[in-house]
C-alpha cells in the first residue's frame, strides 16, 4: 500500500478536525514556550536559593567546631563520662562536615581556604585527641601541650572559617545581585517570548484558516458553474424537441404537396435550421447567426403555412458580429407567430430590429397582432423565475428569459411591451456588446 | 506555496512558524547563557589543579617587591604542578610569620618558602615543619641554623660590598654628606641588613678620607608597631642629627622615606638609596629624588625558590644556596 503524505493525510481530514488541529498547533506551541520559559526561571531561582547556602554550611562548621571545643574542655576540666561521649559525638560531627569542603589543590582562594580549614580541621582533631587521651592517662603536661596546640589551630580555624565566610559572601552577594537581575530580564523577556509566540501563532492562523476555507470556497464556486450549465443545458433541451416536430411535419406537407425546386430550398432551410440546433450545442453564438436562423424559421413558416408571414427586417450590420445566448430570437419570434399573428385576419407583420444602441445592442422583435394585457406580461416573468421548472408553456418565453438573465447577469435584459389586447408585442432585447475577443478573454 | 491545483500547502506555513518560535527559543537560551555567565555560575571552579601545594610566607606580602616575587614563583611552579599560595598576614587577626608558620604546617602544604624576618619563635617553626616533612626554602633572609633545606638571595657580604663600592665615590664628590642613617627592620647580628650595615661601616672606617667625616647610623624599624615606619623615618628626619643621606634595606622604607622627604619639603637636601625598582622609586629616580636603587631580580627570587622547594619535595635534596642577581640603578638607568 502507498504511503500517504501528510499533505495527503491534511487535505483528507474534515474541516472539524482542520481546526482541531490549528488550535492544537497553537495550543501546544503556547504550552512548550511556557514550559520552557518556566524551567529557565525555576533554574534561576534555584540558583538563587543556593547562592547562600556555602554560607549557612561554613556557619554550621563553625558551630560544630565550637561544640567540639566546649566539649573538649569541659573533659579535660571535670573529667566525666558525658563530657567524653559529648566530645567524641561532636567530633565525628565536625568531621563529618569539614570532609565536605575541597582537598584540592586549585588555583582559587577560596578553594585553597577550604582545602587549609580542612588539614587545620584534622591538625585540630589530632591535638585534640591527644589532649584527651592524655587526659585519660592522667599525663598532665602532655594534655596541657596538647590543649594549647588544639586551642592554637581552634582559633586559626575560627579566623579561616570567618575569612571564608567573608570572601564567600561577598562574592556570593555579587551572584545574588546578578541573579536577581537576571531574573528580572528573563520575567520580562519571559513576556515578551510569549507575546511574540501568540503574534506568530496568530499571524499563522489567518494563513492555516485560509488553507483549510479556500478549497470549500472553490469547490462553491464550481458547483455553482456547474449548476449554470447544468440549467443552461436543460433549458436548451426543451426547445430542440419543441420545434423539430413541427417542422418535420412541414416538410412532410411540402413533399406531398409538390416536388420541385421549393421543396429543395425548403429542406435546405430546414437543413440549415437543425444543423444550428446541433452545432450550437452550446450556448454561444453570434446576432448575424440568430437572424440567420431566425430567417429560416420565417421561410419554413411561410411554406408551412402556404401564405406570406409578413416578415420585416431593420439590421445594423455593424453589430451582427456580437455574440449572445443561441436559440433566443428564433422562440421570440415563434411567439409572435403563434400568438400574435397566426389567425388574425387583417395584415399583420413582424419587425425585426437590431441596432447599435452604444454600450448595449438593442434587437427588437415586433409584432402588430393581438397584443397582450399587462397581466400576462407579468406572467411571463414570473414564470422566468422559477427556471426549475420543466417548460410547459410551449413556447419557452420564460426559458428564453431565463437564459438572458443567466448569461448577461442582468434583470433588464429582455422587456416586453404592449399597449394592450389587439394592439400588438414588442419584445426588446438589450445586451451589452461583446465582440469575438473579449468572449474569448473572459471565457478562457 | 502555490500547488498545480491552485491549493496551498499547509506544510511551509507550519514550518514557518516552527522556525520562527525555535528561533525565539534560541535567542532567549543566548541571553539566559549570557546572564549565567555574567554571573560566573555556569562553571563551579575555572582554576587549574596542581599536585602540590606550597606556602609563601614573607613579612611585608602587600609589597610590591613581594608581590612580583610571589607572581615569578607561581609561574615557575604550575610548570612543576605545584600552587604556591601566599600567605595573608591576616584581617581581623594580625599573624606572626610564626603563626602563618603553624597554619601552614597544621594545613598539611607540601613546601614552605618563608622570609626570615628575625622574628621570634619563626626558627623552631622551620624546624617543626622540616620535622613534619616539610621542605622549608628560605629567601631574601636566610636562617641558616635551622633545618631549612634552601636560601635562595643575596649574600648579604656581596651586598654590603656593593653598597660600599657605589657609596665611596658619592661621598667623595660630595663633602655636603655627614650623616648616613640606614633603616633596617631586621637588626639582627646576624641578619642580612645588619650584615651590610656592618660591611658598609667598615668599607667606610676603613677609608682615610672618610673616616672622620662620615659616620653611619642604623635605625630600626619597630616591626611588632603597625604604621611604624613612617613615625620612625619622620623622627629621623626632624631629629637633632639631620642624615644627609638615608639607605633603605626594604622597598616599603624606600617608599615611606620618599613621601616623608617630598611632605617635610626636604628634596635635595636629603638624599637616599633605595631598594626595589618599585613605580614610586623609578619616578623618583627620574625626578632626580634618589640617588640610586638596588634592584634584586625578582624573577630569579621567584623562580629560584620554587625550583629549591620542589626539587627538595620530589627528592628530597636541592642546591643550599641560590643566589639571585642585583645591581643598581640610577636616574640615568630609566631615561
Amino acid at each position: 500500500m502507498k504511503r500517504r503524505s501528510i499533505g495527503e493525510i491534511w487535505e483528507d481530514l474534515p474541516v472539524a478536525k482542520k481546526i482541531l488541529v490549528e488550535m492544537l498547533f497553537v495550543g501546544i506551541a503556547l504550552l512548550v514556550s511556557n514550559m520552557l520559559l518556566y524551567l529557565r526561571i525555576n533554574d534561576l531561582v534555584d540558583r538563587l536559593n543556593s547562592v547562600y547556602s556555602v554560607n549557612l554550611n561554613l556557619t554550621d562548621l563553625s558551630d560544630s567546631l565550637n561544640e567540639v571545643q566546649e566539649n573538649m574542655y569541659r573533659y579535660l576540666e571535670i573529667r566525666d563520662y558525658d563530657s567524653l561521649s559529648n566530645y567524641y559525638r561532636s567530633e565525628e560531627e565536625f568531621r563529618q562536615q569539614y570532609r565536605t569542603l575541597s582537598d584540592e589543590i586549585v588555583d582559587e582562594p577560596v578553594k585553597i581556604m577550604e582545602r587549609n580549614i580542612r588539614g587545620m580541621s584534622e591538625s585540630f582533631l589530632a591535638a585534640a585527641d591527644r589532649a584527651v587521651s592524655a587526659k585519660r592517662g592522667n599525663n598532665v603536661d602532655a594534655y596541657v601541650a596538647n590543649y594549647e596546640t588544639a586551642m592554637k589551630l581552634y582559633n586559626y580555624i575560627g579566623d579561616s572559617v570567618s575569612t571564608l565566610n567573608r570572601e564567600q559572601f561577598i562574592s556570593n552577594r555579587q551572584n545574588y545581585l546578578t541573579l536577581q537581575r537576571a531574573l528580572r530580564t528573563m520575567e520580562i523577556t519571559s513576556v515578551l517570548i510569549l507575546i511574540a509566540v501568540m503574534a506568530v501563532t496568530i499571524a499563522l492562523l489567518p494563513a492555516l484558516t485560509r488553507n483549510i476555507i479556500s478549497p470549500i470556497v472553490e469547490r462553491e464556486l464550481m458547483m455553482q458553474n456547474h449548476l449554470k450549465e447544468a440549467q443552461l443545458r436543460f433549458l436548451q433541451s426543451q426547445i430542440n424537441p419543441h420545434f423539430l416536430f413541427n417542422c418535420l411535419n412541414a416538410g412532410v406537407q411540402l413533399a406531398e404537396m409538390e416536388d420541385d425546386e421549393r421543396t429543395s430550398v425548403f429542406l435546405e432551410r430546414m437543413a440549415d435550421f437543425f444543423r444550428y440546433n446541433v452545432k450550437k450545442g452550446n450556448e454561444e453564438s453570434t446576432i448575424r447567426e440568430e437572424v440567420e436562423m431566425v430567417n429560416n424559421y420565417i421561410y419554413i413558416l411561410n411554406v408551412r403555412f402556404a401564405g406570406e408571414i409578413d416578415f420585416k427586417t431593420d439590421i445594423d450590420d455593424s453589430v451582427l458580429d456580437c455574440h449572445m445566448p443561441s436559440m433566443i430570437l428564433q422562440p421570440i419570434v415563434e411567439n409572435s407567430v403563434n400568438h400574435g399573428i397566426r389567425g388574425q385576419e387583417a395584415d399583420s407583420s413582424i419587425f425585426l430590429t437590431v441596432r447599435d444602441g452604444g454600450d448595449d445592442i438593442e434587437i427588437i422583435v415586433r409584432d402588430t397582432g393581438t397584443g397582450m394585457t399587462e397581466e400576462q406580461i407579468n406572467s411571463i416573468f414570473e414564470k422566468s423565475g422559477n427556471i426549475s421548472e420543466s417548460g410547459s408553456t410551449g413556447i419557452g418565453m420564460d426559458n428564453v428569459i431565463s437564459r438572458l438573465r443567466l448569461f448577461f447577469d442582468r434583470d433588464d435584459v429582455l422587456e416586453i411591451y404592449s399597449e394592450g389586447l389587439d394592439k400588438g408585442t414588442s419584445v426588446s432585447i438589450r445586451i451589452p456588446k461583446r465582440e469575438e475577443e473579449d468572449v474569448q478573454n473572459t471565457g478562457s | 506555496m502555490e500547488k498545480k491545483d491552485g491549493k496551498r500547502s499547509i506544510g511551509p506555513i507550519v514550518a514557518t512558524g516552527v522556525i520562527i518560535i525555535v528561533l525565539l527559543f534560541i535567542f532567549v537560551n543566548l541571553i539566559y547563557n549570557r546572564i549565567i555567565d555574567e554571573a560566573n555560575m555556569s562553571a563551579p571552579g575555572t582554576g587549574e589543579t596542581y599536585a602540590r601545594h606550597i606556602a609563601m610566607i614573607v613579612g611585608s606580602p602587600q609589597d610590591e617587591f613581594w608581590q612580583d616575587v610571589y607572581k615569578h614563583a607561581k609561574e615557575d611552579a604550575a610548570e612543576r604542578d605545584c600552587f604556591v599560595e601566599l600567605k595573608e598576614t591576616g584581617n581581623s587577626t594580625v599573624y606572626t610569620l610564626s603563626d602563618l608558620m603553624t597554619i601552614s604546617i597544621a594545613s598539611g602544604v607540601d613546601g614552605i618558602i618563608v622570609e626570615n624576618d628575625g622574628s621570634e619563635g619563626l626558627k623552631e617553626k622551620i624546624d617543626e615543619a622540616s620535622d613534619a616533612g616539610i621542605q622549608v626554602v628560605t629567601v631574601l633572609n636566610d636562617a641558616a641554623d635551622t633545618k631549612r633545606v634552601s636560601y635562595v638571595g643575596l649574600n648579604p657580604y656581596t651586598a654590603g660590598k656593593m653598597y660600599s663600592e657605589k657609596l665611596i665615590p658619592i661621598l667623595k664628590s660630595d663633602k655636603s654628606i655627614k650623616n648616613i642613617a640606614v633603616f633596617m627592620k631586621d637588626d639582627r647580628v646576624d641578619g642580612n641588613d645588619f650584615q651590610i650595615f656592618s660591611d658598609i661601616n667598615t668599607e667606610l672606617m676603613g677609608n682615610e678620607e672618610l673616616a672622620d667625616r662620615v659616620t653611619i647610623t642604623a635605625v630600626r624599624i619597630p616591626k611588632e608597631k603597625a604604621f611604624g615606619t613612617e613615625e620612625v623615618v619622620q623622627e629621623t628626619l626632624e631629629g637633632e642629627i639631620k642624615p644627609e643621606l638615608v639607605i633603605c634595606l626594604d622597598s616599603m622604607t624606600t617608599e615611606t622615606v620618599y613621601q616623608s622627604i617630598i611632605d617635610m619639603n626636604l628634596a635635595g637636601e636629603v638624599q637616599m638609596i633605595g631598594y626595589y625598582d618599585s613605580p614610586n622609586t623609578v619616578g623618583a629616580l627620574k625626578r632626580n629624588n634618589m640617588l640610586m636603587t638596588l634592584v634584586i631580580s625578582t624573577e630569579d627570587m621567584g623562580a629560584y625558590a620554587s625550583q629549591a622547594v620542589s626539587d627538595a619535595i620530589e627528592t628530597g635534596r636541592t642546591n643550599s644556596y641560590y643566589a639571585v642577581n642585583a645591581d643598581f640603578i640610577s636616574s640615568e638607568d630609566v631615561r
